[in-house]
């Protein structure tokens, strides 16, 4: 069986910088995976740019397939040179997962990969060779279900330089972290989340550099279904409706009309509540064995809204429906939209800005957001 | 005593034309009052063109102000 690769990271900026000098690329592929860490040298605009600049040219050279002696000689080439140092220089971290668990680590220059194998950091084994005069670390390894690969900028491994700790973490006490957090059970989200705190706090909140924690791990894919607004021919009513009945994964419905139009079809009772946990947001509703119901065109503006945050990579944690539909977007793979085209007159005339008053294009805009965020979407128009 | 139903439509119309005040304007009843009315929300009464909409013991008010919602029930 195949399975979906699930990544997270999180970055924070030295005390005192705006730009942060580490830099992610994720690319997601057919086959899997591929995430490119780089620390820049320093800290501020300069490393930024370095990073990013190492980050994008890798994955821009993996993409295109090129052997890995070309892509390190190529970054080595490209970088500009710092003035000050006159040296042109940022680390490199490259971990492509395949969806069946086969992975493939190369560093350069970076701090070793943390691998957890039921609970415990486990060594990899590293081959060593040079290119270009550079010392480049390689290994191929399996990822299982229940396993995590951590990788981090030194920001990490030092954490509490210059704040709790003289030498800092270090390797091992990161890895001791890592261990623990894996122990309670958390989410691979909190699990980063929760470590960047950790870091921060031995920093006594005044970081002394960047640093970045990428964490990943195979697991099964979650699929999500939504049906919104009701169909132009009313005898699709009863096939939209048996198709989110007999979606695999968890089940969504925006709209009054839509989910009234489910209940009917389906037999099931449609309950309404009238609790407004943001008065913007109308209230959600209830349908056994729908996982959510909500309002349809002002929520789907919202959530949105709540995607396009830009630079915020933590879930709304809101109650209304918004915030819980983004929660659900979020947290899927696969996500599949059943659309009614059905226009309802009453809305054109309510002086919505046009394009927030259109269902078809606030779902093209959705659908085009969550494509950035890596997520497989199909609509189904009715 | 017979209670009254009072479902006001929280659907994307009635939600904009003032549908929460319809609600706030019903829960800020005495207690007393507030006894005598059983109040519900319905995701949509068809009448958006006309929104806010109410429907008072089966019959559709649509649109109607908090004043004359209370008017009715009280």
């Amino acid at each position: 069986m195949n399975f979906v690769v699930e990544d997270v990271y999180q970055s924070m900026s030295r005390y005192g910088e705006e730009l942060c000098g580490d830099h992610v690329e994720v690319l997601k592929k057919e086959d899997g995976t591929i995430l490119v860490l780089s620390d820049g040298l320093g800290s501020g605009v300069k490393a930024n740019i370095l990073a990013t600049l190492t980050t994008k040219i890798a994955i821009g050279l993996i993409e295109k397939n090129l052997p890995l002696e070309e892509i390190i000689e190529t970054i080595i080439e490209t970088l500009p040179i710092c003035e000050v140092r006159e040296i042109a220089y940022s680390t490199l971290a490259v971990l492509k997962i395949y969806n069946d668990g086969r992975a493939y680590l190369i560093e350069l220059d970076s701090p070793p990969a943390f691998f957890l194998k039921q609970g415990k950091v486990q060594p990899l084994y590293m081959k060593e060779r040079r290119i270009k005069g550079k010392l480049i670390k390689e290994a191929h390894f399996k990822l299982e279900l229940g396993d995590y690969i951590f990788l981090t900028s030194d920001g990490i491994i030092h954490a509490g330089i210059g704040g709790l700790m003289d030498f800092g973490l270090g390797w091992d006490g990161v890895a001791n972290h890592l261990e623990e957090l894996a122990a309670e059970g958390l989410s691979l989200n909190r699990m980063v989340e929760k470590m960047i705190k950790i870091c921060e706090a031995y920093y006594l909140m005044e970081p002394g550099d960047d640093f970045t924690i990428i964490g990943a791990r195979l697991r099964k894919p979650r699929y999500l279904t939504i049906m919104t607004g009701p169909p132009i021919n009313p005898s699709d009513d009863f096939i939209m409706s048996r198709r989110l009945l007999e979606a695999r994964g968890k089940k969504v419905i925006c709209g009054g009309t839509t989910a009234q139009i489910f209940a009917r079809e389906t037999g099931c009772e449609l309950e309404c509540t009238f609790n407004y946990v943001d008065p913007d947001v109308p209230p959600i509703s209830f349908i056994e064995g729908v996982d959510l119901v909500t309002e349809g065109l002002l929520t789907l503006n919202r959530t949105l809204e709540y995607l396009q945050r830009p630079g915020d990579s933590e879930m709304p944690l809101g109650k209304d429906g918004a915030s819980l539909l983004a929660r659900e977007l979020l947290e899927s793979d696969e996500i599949h939209f059943l659309v009614g085209r059905a226009v309802n007159e009453a809305h054109q005339n309510l002086d919505l800005p046009v394009n927030l008053g259109i269902r078809t294009q606030v779902i093209k805009r959705l659908v085009n957001t969550l494509k950035g965020l890596n997520k497989k979407v199909k609509i189904e128009w009715f | 005593m017979k209670k009254h139903l009072v479902e006001v439509c929280i659907g994307t119309s009635c939600h904009l034309m003032g549908a929460q005040d319809l609600i706030r304007a019903v829960q800020g009843l005495p207690g007393e009052k507030l006894n005598s009315i059983q109040l519900k929300t319905v995701p949509c009464l068809k009448s958006c063109d006309k929104s806010p909409a109410v429907r008072i013991n089966g019959q559709i008010f649509a649109p109607i102000t908090p004043e004359e919602l209370i008017k009715k029930i009280t």
